[in-house]
């Protein structure tokens, strides 16, 4: 069988797209919104999550910074 | 709160970046080897490296092989740290690894020998296809359950990079390879046609995107940051680059198929999509670069920041002409010229390539616990992969636009300037050449990367388990009344695939659904026939030998395109290709009229063409397929593909396939017959009469009959 007969045996394929572009729009709309409004304190939490890596090694090689957390000052104003 | 002593997993890590520089250093050598078969055709010694079989070996090779292991060996390494846990479990990382390099193995021992479905950068058999499904559920049940295990409250940004790769690549892959097994090792595509180009080419597209672009996004975040010491720019940046880019690229793969018979609205929406990826491409480009604001001075100093900056700056490039190209009246230029192989390697040696080294060299010494063995040597490195870069492009783009120009113009008189093709083949053999060059110089540069880690893991040695410790997340953090849905969806991995996998779906569903729905997409032509046994087993030799990979089977509506080949190219006319042989790349002239009007040949023509190219077109890069003129046809193969076709919808009668053999007899000895008269002596069941059948047959369909009905 073709395989266009079993897309046409979906009942109400018509409304997909339609739906889709609802979906996608409110998403985004709902994403921005929130985006725009997310506290910096999350922000600078979610951000700095790559230097808190436990590792509890103390070997040779430099790993200057790795453990801290940048502070919320040094660049609050990208977050 | 009570600190979990654990360990993390740095074997792995260091078995898929060992697999990263072999298979890179193969790959890359294949490619070098084929830019130089184009100029010196000589170089096909043997069937198994003619251009057109490995070919696909160095797409494959690079992307699957090469970025493929770079990809594994880096989330291997960040998503143990961003998830504070080691990974879920070390024997589903092991099989992970094992099964991935006996997938490359498998296309390695199969490409070469002219196993191929025929669909770009999806060439690999069925049982092949079955193998990487297996693979990729394995590293995603790992990764999966590492996050799951994890310590860290909230999912990385670079994480959600890794689930929208996972889930992405696993729909492209299976959704493109729906194909119909004939054999062990042959397979025909589920699809035709029109409808067959356009998967491939969302599939296409989107390996790009998911496979070549998102996990190195998420790469992007975790080891930028990390080299510069410092985080990324902006959080709030990253949040709608992911969702904006996972979300728009998935539409934009009609891009490929513009001027085509591909149905108008559908090449619309992947020219819109294309524009509006400018947004998120550049918004992660500049995350990624202005993370460095205030600490350029580092890149002075730290070579793997070189690379890594070069890597963003080739990503935004690449992501700029991406969308350019995107528009009609810029591919008109661009498609089926060398501009697309130079703008793929821009993203490919650029972006992939530089990010890839940038990661090795910061990794391989933090997990031998030593230092890179010589900064002087990776700088040297540096600076012949930017060389190289230069020198493959630049000549690139010149052969593109040299292509496209003297494809195009006309004389006062109105008719074509250069009417042979081969006038542009020989135009370019200068640039070819500083490709090859170009190429040379980066392999170089990878070599000395392979010597420069050699000696670093020789002077280390590897920390295997490297210890660490972190507070076990409560189940009380797990839960907070009133918080956003974002929020929630950051710690719920699962959930953040499923809307991950929703939002890639929504694109691909609009353009694919209407083109298998709608009949009025693709005129049904009533002369269009099924291909006789002889032709279908000839077109089953063009692909086999991998002739799509310089020819293209597609007249498009453009003056001087209809003027140099013939009548341009409808949907209808393909309903019956599995797969489809559109091809996107000319380094010979288009086939799609091959066997009528001005551009037909004698048999004795193509029987000698396809021995010796150069006796009948002198200055041909063409290699020679002397085996056809040896090898029988595999006629006991013709009722299976019958049969096959017609599970697929192809109109032969009822029990034809056992008819099948005797039709293809009838037709070979009127064409050993016909070379006969043309003093050709040769057996009636050789592959070339197959194929001469199949050259011959092409165009035919349309000029029969020029009634082009569309059925409502």
């Amino acid at each position: 069988m073709k395989f266009i007969n079993y897309l046409e045996s979906i009942a109400g394929v018509g409304i997909f797209p339609l739906v889709s572009l609802c979906i996608f729009f409110l998403f985004f709309v709902i994403l921005i919104i929130w985006v725009l409004q997310v506290s910096k304190e999350h922000l600078t939490e979610m951000k700095n999550i790559p230097f808190n890596s436990s590792s509890l090694r103390a070997n040779s090689t430099k790993e200057k910074g790795s453990e801290s957390n940048f502070a919320l000052s040094t660049d609050s104003e990208n977050n | 709160m009570e600190l979990e002593k654990f360990s993390y997993d740095n074997k792995i890590v260091k078995q898929f970046a060992f697999a990263t520089i072999f298979w890179g250093l193969a790959g890359m050598t294949v490619g070098l080897w084929v830019a130089l078969e184009l100029i010196y055709p000589q170089l096909n010694l043997f069937e198994q490296i003619t251009f057109s079989r490995i070919r696909p070996l160095h797409t494959n090779a690079v992307i699957f092989a090469f970025v493929g292991n770079g990809i594994f060996m880096g989330v291997y390494y960040s998503l143990q740290r961003l998830c504070k846990a080691r990974m879920f479990s070390d024997k589903l990382s092991k099989i992970h690894f094992w099964g991935w390099q006996l997938i490359i193995l498998a296309a390695l021992l199969t490409l070469p020998f002219g196993i191929t479905t025929g669909k770009e950068y999806a060439e690999l058999e069925w049982p092949i296809d079955i193998a990487i499904t297996l693979i990729w559920v394995v590293f995603g049940w790992n990764m999966f359950g590492t996050i799951i295990k994890r310590r860290e409250r909230h999912l990385y940004v670079a994480i959600w990079f890794y689930i929208a790769t996972f889930v992405t690549v696993a729909l492209l892959h299976v959704v493109n390879s729906f194909e119909l097994p004939v054999s062990i090792l042959k397979s025909y595509s589920w699809y035709a046609g029109v409808q067959d180009a356009l998967i491939q080419w969302w599939y296409g597209h989107n390996a790009v995107a998911f496979f070549l672009t998102t996990p190195y996004l998420g790469l992007m975040y975790y080891f930028v940051p990390k080299v510069a010491e410092r985080p990324i720019y902006s959080y709030r940046l990253s949040i709608i680059h992911f969702w904006a880019l996972i979300f728009l690229y998935i539409w934009a793969g009609p891009h490929h198929l513009l001027y085509t018979a591909l149905p108008d609205w559908a090449q619309s929406l992947g020219t819109a999509f294309s524009i509006m990826l400018i947004a998120p491409s550049w918004g992660g480009m500049i995350n990624g670069l202005l993370t460095l604001r205030g600490a350029w001075d580092k890149v002075r100093e730290s070579v793997v920041l070189k690379f890594l900056v070069v890597a963003v700056t080739a990503y935004g490039m690449a992501t700029f002409e991406g969308p350019m190209l995107a528009l009609k009246n810029v591919n008109v230029i661009g498609h089926f010229t060398d501009w697309i192989i130079a703008h793929v390697h821009v993203g490919a040696l650029g972006w992939n390539g530089f990010l890839t080294f940038g990661v090795l060299y910061w990794i391989i010494p933090k997990i031998f616990r030593t230092e890179l063995y010589s900064k002087k040597l990776a700088n040297w490195h540096f600076w012949l992969g930017s060389l190289g870069i230069l020198f493959y492009v630049v000549p690139m783009y010149w052969a593109g636009f040299t292509q496209y120009f003297m494809w195009q113009e006309f004389t006062k008189e109105g008719l074509l300037r250069y009417p042979n093709f081969l006038e542009t083949v020989i135009q370019l053999r200068p640039m070819h050449m500083m490709r090859a060059l170009g190429g040379l110089l980066y392999l170089s540069g990878f070599v000395l990367l392979t010597y420069n880690i050699i000696k670093t893991v020789k002077a280390g040695s590897l920390l295997a388990n490297e210890d660490a410790e972190a507070p076990a997340l409560t189940k009380d953090e797990g839960s907070h009344a009133g918080e956003h849905w974002h929020r929630v969806f950051e710690r719920k991995p699962i959930q953040f695939m499923i809307l991950s996998l929703v939002v890639v779906i929504i694109g691909g569903a609009i353009e694919i659904v209407p083109t298998f729905l709608v009949k009025s997409n693709i005129p049904t032509i009533a002369s269009v026939k099924p291909y006789t046994p002889l032709e279908l087993q000839g077109r089953d030799i063009y692909i086999r030998e991998g002739c799509y990979v310089c020819h293209s089977q597609m007249v498009r509506p453009l003056r001087f395109e209809t003027e140099r080949y013939g009548e341009y190219s409808k949907a209808g006319e393909f309903v019956y290709d599995h797969p489809f042989q559109w091809g996107s790349k000319r380094s010979g002239p288009d086939l799609a009229r091959e066997g009528v009007g001005n551009l037909k040949k004698s048999d004795a023509w193509h029987y000698s063409h396809m021995l010796d190219p150069r006796s009948m077109s002198p200055g041909s890069i063409m290699p020679t397929f002397q085996w056809l003129h040896d090898d029988p046809i595999d006629t006991a193969s013709t009722p299976a593909k019958i049969r096959a076709m017609i599970t697929l919808g192809v109109p032969y009668p009822e029990g034809y396939d056992k008819k099948a053999n005797a039709d293809l007899m009838i037709q070979a000895n009127a064409i050993t017959e016909s070379l006969k008269k043309d003093k050709i002596e040769t057996l009636n069941d050789r592959e070339i009469i197959a194929l001469i059948a199949y050259m011959q047959r092409l165009g035919k369909d349309i000029t029969a009959n020029k009634s082009t009905t569309t059925q409502p």
